[in-house]
């Protein structure tokens, strides 16, 4: 655990946290109109086994080759395993969509457990295995502060802002897509192009968004800013951009608490500072909240 | 394969806006269509008729490019669908649109402008105005900045029917647009059909209304799965091809007739 006074650390994670936010909580609004909110589950576990499989690997490259493998960072297998595992899943969640045999929803809670299932039998294995191969993999559990390194935070805020920067360039395009299929196809737009621009995205965001949140959380910093945006606004641009603020606004002022408790992880934070901000919503907001929706209309 | 014509072809071809083409659609091995064969000329009103699971919506959605065939092929002026850019508007079934989607009633009919947009271009001043001019003319300016979900039925047709029009195609495939709407809203898309047929646009209707089709629509398609029938209307409205098409009781049939002649009389 790091303390709050040790700025460097802090103001990395802070800064991490804050983009990641920004950026998940904006794409996370085009995945809740796609009705894929529930995939970043999945998408995590996937990531989260495809870790573990490459932590498997590079040990074994240890072996084989120790003076090769041990100059590469753990970081980078992370990654690699990360990105690996999401497209491996997002690939087989495509396939069983097309089946047309079960639910979208159900597909992705399945696909959820059973990945989350090999996972903790991994996870177990290499506790069991031990050696230096078993250090800091609990971070993928829950998140943790410590979690980037600057390098990692470097790539991070590249492809957050990278992020940003297509949604808001492809916004109209992106906005016929999500509404309607069919008026996106007539108006002759590249649907899969555009289908595509946003797996990448997510599969990007997913790889980080497992180290700071956690496999288990890494929904909420998607699926909450998205939700309590919703309350805010009836204007898709505005419900983009107040999601995004919400998300970095909680990834602030989550690592923020967990620096001053010091015994809770970022995931957990995180998700706790999104949680009240809903409820605050859900009571206030003057569209769809409990008492806004009153004091807004005069109380009649 | 590149298809040549004959200049007497060539003529024929360009009086025909759509030509389907032995066409057969197969969801989980069971065909929605069958074989199915007919050219629709231009500058007509085309009522596409059917029983529930006929194939009406898949045969428009295979006329839009939105469905693939399993065989046979679709030319919208003579050229594949995925070609005919610009050339067709399509206005999809209202149970089919996410009405919870936050825009505002202009913002959707302002996506009718997209398709001459550039990728990262936005609308600019002159789609705008365009779309306030296809709002006026379904009579739904003054809800332009209200929530698509605020909307009643009927304004949700003109609502899609706005959006197409701002597209300023040369065919518009509806599926549905009357159906369950209120009768202002029903007066004023017929009155815009009328207007396209004016305009000498070709459009394609699936509808439920046996009543109104002789008022509304020059030409009649009967649908289940296969083609039973097209041609004009008063030559396809006839008792068999109903009994053909719907495999309904001569009771019931009888109960549509004499409303079909009510409505002819109430026409006189």
């Amino acid at each position: 655990m790091i303390e709050i006074s040790d700025t460097f650390i802090f103001n990395t994670m802070l800064k991490s946290a804050s983009f990641l936010g920004l950026s998940s909580g904006m794409l996370g609004v085009i995945l809740s109109y796609q009705r894929r909110s529930i995939e970043i589950n999945a998408l995590a576990a996937g990531s989260f086994v495809g870790i573990l499989v490459f932590y498997l690997l590079a040990g074994v490259g240890v072996y084989i080759s120790p003076y090769i493998f041990e100059q590469i960072d753990k970081y980078v297998f992370s990654f690699i395993g990360s990105i690996v595992g999401a497209l491996f899943m997002i690939v087989l969640l495509h396939i069983l969509y097309k089946t047309d045999r079960l639910h979208m929803h159900i597909i992705q809670s399945l696909m959820t457990a059973v990945m989350l299932g090999v996972g903790i039998t991994l996870i177990t294995y290499i506790r069991h295995t031990g050696g230096s191969l078993d250090s800091g993999i609990d971070i993928y559990l829950f998140g943790e502060k410590t979690s980037l390194t600057s390098e990692e935070f470097v790539f991070l805020r590249v492809i957050a802002t990278a992020i940003v920067v297509i949604l808001l360039l492809y916004f109209s395009r992106l906005k016929i897509v999500v509404f309607n299929k069919d008026i996106a196809l007539t108006t002759h737009f590249h649907t899969s192009f555009y289908y595509f621009l946003v797996n990448i995205m997510v599969i990007c965001l997913v790889a980080f968004s497992i180290k700071i949140m956690g496999v288990f959380l890494s929904v909420s910093i998607f699926l909450i800013p998205a939700v309590t945006a919703r309350l805010w606004s009836n204007r898709l641009f505005i419900i983009m951009i107040t999601a995004g603020l919400i998300g970095a606004v909680s990834g602030a002022l989550g690592t923020t608490v967990s620096g001053l408790l010091g015994n809770i992880t970022l995931g957990i934070s995180i998700t706790l500072i999104l949680a009240v901000i809903f409820i605050i919503s859900l009571i206030i907001s003057p569209y769809k909240g409990i008492l806004g929706k009153k004091l807004y209309s005069g109380g009649k | 394969m590149i298809r040549t014509y004959s200049s007497q072809e060539h003529i024929e071809q360009l009086n025909i806006a759509v030509k389907v083409e032995n066409v057969t659609v197969e969801y989980k091995g069971k065909p929605n269509l069958f074989n199915v064969n007919m050219e629709v000329p231009c500058g007509v009103l085309l009522a596409v008729l059917g029983p529930n699971n006929s194939g009406k919506t898949t045969l428009l959605k295979t006329m839009a490019g939105i469905e693939k065939p399993t065989a046979g092929n679709v030319y919208i002026y003579s050229k594949p669908t995925h070609a005919a850019k610009n050339d067709l508007a399509y206005v999809p079934e209202r149970n089919m649109v996410n009405w919870d989607f936050p825009i505002s009633l202009f913002d959707l009919v302002l996506m009718g402008s997209y398709n001459r947009l550039r990728r990262v271009e936005h609308p600019k001043k002159k789609d705008k105005v365009i779309a306030w001019e296809a709002l006026e003319r379904v009579g739904l300016e003054k809800l332009a900045k209200k929530s698509i979900c605020d909307l009643s039925r009927g304004e949700k047709h003109r609502a899609l029917i706005a959006r197409a029009l701002v597209q300023d195609a040369r065919i518009y495939v509806m599926d549905d647009p009357m159906v369950a709407a209120d009768e202002e809203s029903i007066n004023i898309i017929v009155e815009v059909l009328q207007e396209l047929r004016a305009k000498k646009k070709t459009v394609i209707v699936s509808h439920h209304e046996f009543v109104t089709i002789p008022r509304y629509f020059d030409m009649v398609a009967l649908l289940n799965v296969k083609l039973l029938g097209m041609g004009k209307t008063e030559d396809i409205l006839t008792e068999e091809n109903f009994e053909k098409t719907y495999g309904m009781s001569a009771g019931m049939i009888k109960n549509i007739r004499l409303y079909m002649d009510e409505s002819h009389d109430r026409n006189k």
